[in-house]
């Protein structure tokens, strides 16, 4: 056989192949893919999926809101808890224990009115804006005074010595009583 | 076969519609596939392929008389997609029965029917030294028996580039035919 008749007859008969036998099935499969992909879920959502996706648990939920209820009353008892301490400590004495100091006067003034202030809770109006700045203006005097007279002391070397002998000779009365 | 409504109703998202498209397109695509790659399942994975880009990308058909160039230049390009991965699969062994059956059947001029399975075979050993572009070239010219302006179309090749295709797509078939028959 010449080999073009031999090549025209396996043409001929391959023609005939790839025949498909059911366009149905076909049909199903490719129905089923584009369904699958229309279904197929974005990488945004699966991420959402694995972060969130337990709150869609239907006992996680009302364990969750049943959790949020009981934060909520502890925190309200709490708040409450606390306005009734701070009531109770507003009405209670300050007690300021002040070291004898050197600082400026308003500084005593507003360390003063503290304490009467705290006296003030106790409904025993003690003293009077008057009588603590009277007793300001002393101690400032009083003060004033003494740097001058310690300073002449410190001054001439004969009076110091006669001061720390007066004042060693009073002490050591004291020690005998 | 596909005319402008159908697409249009496909278009619009029409279920039915595409049902009929697949209808009327998937033996064109299976037949070109499966001679292209020479396998059935391959050839029913490219179908189900070509059909799911024709949904997604319908769209740009504007006429009905482009659909079918379309069609197969989708099938085509599948097709050469899986010759490429195809070269890192094992060789299919023919049987020799039915190489003596194929013999038998030229000499005779018998009408030996064969199987889908076996014309796979013997589509795949009798163009296995072919290129793809050999391939889609001689599949569409001579057991699709289209023009070169339909193949120019689907292909994207000249028709200079198509004659030569084809020129050694024959040649090696022949070869091939001497060798096993």
């Amino acid at each position: 056989m010449e080999d073009e008749e031999k090549y025209r007859k396996a043409v001929d008969l391959l023609k005939g192949a790839g025949r498909i036998n059911d366009v149905r099935q076909v049909e199903r499969e490719v129905m089923s893919k584009l369904y699958e992909m229309e279904n197929r879920k974005s990488p945004a959502v699966i991420i959402y999926g694995f972060l969130f996706g337990w709150t869609e648990i239907m006992w996680v939920r009302r364990s969750l809101i049943l959790a949020s209820f009981v934060l909520i009353l502890m925190f309200v008892y709490q708040q409450s808890l606390i306005v009734r301490q701070l009531n109770t400590l507003s009405s209670h004495i300050v007690f300021d224990n002040l070291r004898p100091s050197s600082s400026i006067q308003t500084e005593r003034l507003t360390r003063l009115k503290l304490i009467k202030s705290s006296a003030g809770r106790m409904d025993e109006d003690l003293l009077t804006d008057e009588q603590i700045q009277q007793m300001i203006n002393s101690y400032d005097k009083l003060r004033t005074e003494y740097e001058s007279l310690l300073k002449i002391i410190e001054a001439d070397p004969e009076l110091k010595r006669i001061f720390n002998e007066r004042l060693s000779d009073m002490n050591h009365e004291k020690v005998k009583m | 076969m596909i005319d402008l409504k159908l697409i249009e109703q496909c278009r619009q998202g029409n279920i039915e519609s595409f049902r009929k498209v697949i209808e009327a397109s998937s033996p064109f695509a299976y037949s070109v596939a499966f001679k292209m790659l020479g396998d059935e399942d391959l050839a029913k994975d490219v179908v189900q392929e070509t059909m799911i880009t024709i949904w997604k990308k319908i769209g740009h058909i504007r006429t009905a008389q482009v659909y079918k160039t379309w069609l197969y230049r989708i099938v085509v390009n599948k097709c050469y997609d899986e010759l490429r991965k195809a070269r890192r699969r094992p060789e299919v062994l023919a049987a020799e029965s039915t190489w003596v059956r194929l013999s038998d059947t030229i000499s005779e001029n018998g009408a030996d029917e064969f199987t889908d399975s076996e014309l796979a075979v013997i589509i795949s050993k009798l163009t296995e030294r072919l290129s793809p572009r050999q391939k889609a070239v001689f599949v569409l010219s001579e057991l699709e028996e289209m023009t070169s302006d339909e193949i120019a179309g689907i292909t994207g090749m000249s028709k200079t580039s198509i004659k030569a295709n084809l020129y050694h797509a024959r040649k090696s078939f022949r070869e091939m035919l001497g060798k096993y028959l």
